[in-house]
């Protein structure tokens, strides 16, 4: 039975929970709404680049054979079950309550749609209205596999098609070819099954994995350093667009090149940003505002010098500063040192 | 389409993975988009539009798995 949603006015937050910055999200479910599996991963600008139709069909024949074994195999399920939600739908979250619960068909269709990437906008919104510091699992949501070393073949169900050198992945010396079959004791019928299982660790220093390798089955453990969550850059997600007006009033910031550092005398352990695009408009202006342009140098934000990622500093802003703070920021226009000064949102 | 034995024919499963990739044409506005994806999707059969509840029906009649799409259309 397919079901086709197009908005997520009146989605149900109890179970459909996935990385809201997908455009393109599937749930296999039984009748009784538990979860099989999710298909869909994006990991860039590109939204179809992760995906391709071969994984899918792999995906959708595992899921067959989940069916076929439920419920027998409903304690391999549990890891992949979402969490009570606080709010029912998304027109329930504060920042959400303008929208109706059906699409308006007959007017300005698109604009009476809550986008999915809304969602979490409105739920870090929230975070951020009562001051308290944003969990890292809402600032950096969804890390994709390659933060722990895992490159899937996107053609296939789960295979791994690269282990990356130095990784966790490689550690537990996993191969090009495994065939990831669970992650902490949940099956795993792809890659976005991945990501949710990793999605749902909280300060775990490890977790067991069990691959297929040439029929046998091996299992090991994922040692996780410290911080292996923020290693995933957000940069690409649409909800960095408002985790921008938040942290920087709208910048989005680039790392200068090497010949660059060398032509402005910066070494390589300070700050040395571009803004590669400056908010124009309402409270995405705020830099723009401040006397920022495009093309300027960020070199400390808030006497920082350190934090050398638009990643960073947005991180910096929103779990160590409150709305309402006011922060300096030093940029370069040429060779010339200039200071603004924002307000942070 | 319906889900109904363990090894999916692959025409079965090419014209349902085109229709849930395509998000419509080019050059029409985003109101024009999500107008045209009712129309097409809604109309021949294949889905349940917009109603999770009547694809969890089915699916408990049926006896079969439900495979929920979510698109983003604009």
């Amino acid at each position: 039975m397919t079901v086709r949603l197009v908005k997520c006015n009146s989605l149900d937050l109890n179970l459909f929970q996935f990385d809201y910055d997908l455009t393109f999200a599937v749930f296999f479910l039984n009748a009784d709404k538990t979860v099989y599996a999710r298909y869909g991963t994006r990991t860039g600008h590109d939204a179809d680049k992760d995906v391709a139709l071969e994984g899918l069909a792999a995906t959708m024949n595992e899921v067959l054979k989940i069916h076929a074994a439920y419920p027998k195999n409903k304690s391999s399920l549990a890891g992949k079950q979402p969490k009570k939600s606080k709010y029912k739908v998304p027109e329930d979250l504060p920042k959400l309550r303008r929208f109706k619960s059906k699409l308006d068909y007959k007017g300005a269709v698109a604009k009476s749609c809550i986008h999915c990437h809304q969602v979490r906008d409105a739920q870090r919104f929230e975070y951020r209205k009562t001051g308290k510091q944003m969990p890292d699992k809402l600032l950096f949501p969804y890390p994709k596999s390659e933060t722990v070393g895992l490159k899937f073949d996107k053609k296939s169900k789960t295979t791994l098609a690269a282990v990356l050198d130095g990784s966790p992945a490689h550690d537990a010396k996993l191969r090009r070819g495994d065939g990831v079959v669970s992650l902490g004791d949940t099956t795993v019928a792809s890659e976005a099954d991945v990501h949710w299982i990793l999605h749902q660790l909280d300060n775990q220093k490890r977790i067991k994995i069990v691959v297929d390798r040439d029929g046998e089955q091996i299992s090991t453990t994922l040692n996780l350093p410290a911080g292996w969550r923020k290693q995933a850059d957000i940069t690409w997600r649409p909800t960095s667009w408002e985790l921008r007006r938040m942290a920087t009033g709208g910048l989005s910031l680039k790392p200068i090149s090497q010949a660059d550092r060398k032509r402005l005398g910066i070494a390589d352990d300070k700050m040395a940003l571009r803004a590669v695009h400056v908010g124009r408009y309402g409270d995405h202006a705020r830099a723009m505002r401040a006397g920022i342009r495009k093309g300027d140098i960020i070199i400390a934000f808030d006497g920082k010098t350190n934090l050398l990622t638009e990643n960073m500093i947005n991180e910096y802003a929103v779990q160590q500063k409150k709305p309402g703070q006011r922060v300096e920021i030093k940029y370069l226009r040429g060779k010339r040192e200039r200071t603004a000064s924002i307000r942070l949102q | 389409m319906r889900i109904s034995s363990v090894v999916l024919p692959n025409k079965l499963i090419t014209l349902c993975l085109i229709l849930f990739f395509s998000s419509s044409s080019f050059g029409q506005t985003r109101d024009e988009k999500v107008r045209l994806d009712w129309q097409k999707l809604n109309a021949d059969g294949t889905w349940f539009y917009d109603d999770l509840d009547a694809g969890i029906k089915a699916a408990k009649k049926n006896k079969k798995p439900l495979m929920v799409v979510l698109r983003c259309i604009p």
